[in-house]
């Protein structure tokens, strides 16, 4: 053995030379007579092989583990993503927030249906007949009777109040009035 | 493939019959790779600095003991694969000496531990994982910044005392002391011999 590596050397010092070796911390002179006893000396070769194996897993530990308090002036470092991943939304906290805005949003829902009969939510509730059916009620001039309507809205019409007519029953009473010109003409 | 003579492979015998040159039994190959071809592949990513060689390496001086096996004592098969496996990671440096990589990389200041997926998935163990935290966490913080300094930063030892302002050989030995912690519960629990 040549160079300044002492052959001697055994347990603790061993393994903390494999160490530096692995790290690369050892000069030219140290490593070239290092890498001679790795030709010879099996407990060296196998120093090193653990040296590696525990350095791969030191690295892994090391980045999962908590930052230790800088004692020094260190700069403030930025987490790698591996440690920021922890405090991300996990799919199952994903799920927790879905269900929670879904209950408030039957929850406003609810408190909504609860207000005046004559709310909007009320009225659209109520209308559940087809624009087919309203058209052929309103043609027959019987809406009034068969609509279940409120007094309040009675009210209103007998007010003289101008209410404001949607733009679909226009559309369905010129498609009533064109149906039945067509109809016409097809008897003659 | 087996023929009337038996396979090869199985049987240790070569196609010709010559009993003096039988090779190792391929069950016997297969045993010597299930107890040694880890820490062999452990001791190469440290001599070649690079996950996907040591690999090939490994390979390689397997290869050898299937064909000059049978020549080793059987009392002293590990060191000679070992010395096998050297000589083949030799030879690579060489061989990336001549294709213009240069052999400095290995003599001067070596580059951090490279490793594929594969090479890291076969070195590093869960359980391994979580008992070296646990055991991180005891240690001294000085002794625990020198280490997070040095593993995962990748920085020198120089830059870090430079960093910390204290001597060198302050460093050294936290990172010392740190090891020899780590490297007695490798022996004692993770990996005792």
């Amino acid at each position: 053995m040549t160079g300044s590596f002492d052959q001697t050397l055994n347990g603790d010092s061993l393994n903390w030379l494999a160490v530096q070796y692995v790290l690369g911390e050892l000069s030219e002179s140290e490593l070239l007579a290092f890498e001679e006893r790795l030709e010879t000396d099996l407990a060296v070769c196998e120093a090193v092989a653990a040296a590696v194996r525990l350095t791969f897993i030191l690295q892994v530990a090391v980045v999962d583990s908590p930052v230790v308090p800088a004692f020094a002036t260190n700069p403030p470092r930025v987490l790698p993503d591996a440690t920021v991943h922890s405090f991300k939304t996990t799919p199952r906290g994903s799920w927790l927030v879905l269900a929670g805005a879904t209950t408030a949003a039957a929850v406003l829902l609810a408190a909504m249906s609860l207000g005046p009969a004559s709310s909007p939510s009320t009225q659209l509730a109520r209308v559940d007949r087809s624009a087919s059916e309203l058209v052929s009620l309103w043609r027959t001039g019987s809406a009034v009777a068969e609509l279940d309507i409120d007094d309040a809205d009675v009210e209103l019409a007998e007010s003289g109040t101008e209410v404001a007519v949607p733009d679909w029953l226009f559309a369905a009473v010129s498609l009533e009035q064109s149906n039945a010109a067509g109809n016409s003409t097809d008897e003659r | 493939m087996a023929s009337d003579d038996g396979d090869p492979l199985e049987t240790g015998q070569p196609p010709d019959g010559n009993a003096h040159r039988a090779r190792l039994p391929i069950q016997t190959v297969r045993e010597l790779y299930e107890v040694h071809s880890r820490e062999l592949l452990a001791f190469l990513v440290g001599v070649l600095r690079d996950g996907h060689a040591a690999d090939e390496v490994a390979q390689a001086a397997f290869a050898r003991l299937m064909e000059v096996g049978h020549e080793a004592r059987a009392e002293t098969i590990k060191g000679w694969l070992f010395k096998v496996g050297f000589h083949e990671a030799m030879a690579f440096r060489r061989r990336q000496a001549l294709q213009g990589k240069t052999l400095k990389n290995y003599t001067v200041r070596r580059d951090p531990l490279l490793a594929n997926e594969t090479v890291h998935d076969e070195l590093v163990r869960r359980e391994d994982v979580a008992k070296l935290k646990e055991l991180l966490a005891e240690l001294p913080p000085d002794q625990q910044h020198v280490v997070r300094q040095r593993m995962y930063e990748g920085k020198t030892f120089a830059v870090i005392a430079d960093e910390l302002n204290v001597p060198l050989g302050t460093v050294l030995t936290r990172m010392r002391l740190a090891m020899e912690k780590l490297q007695k519960w490798w022996k004692r629990d993770a990996y005792p011999t």
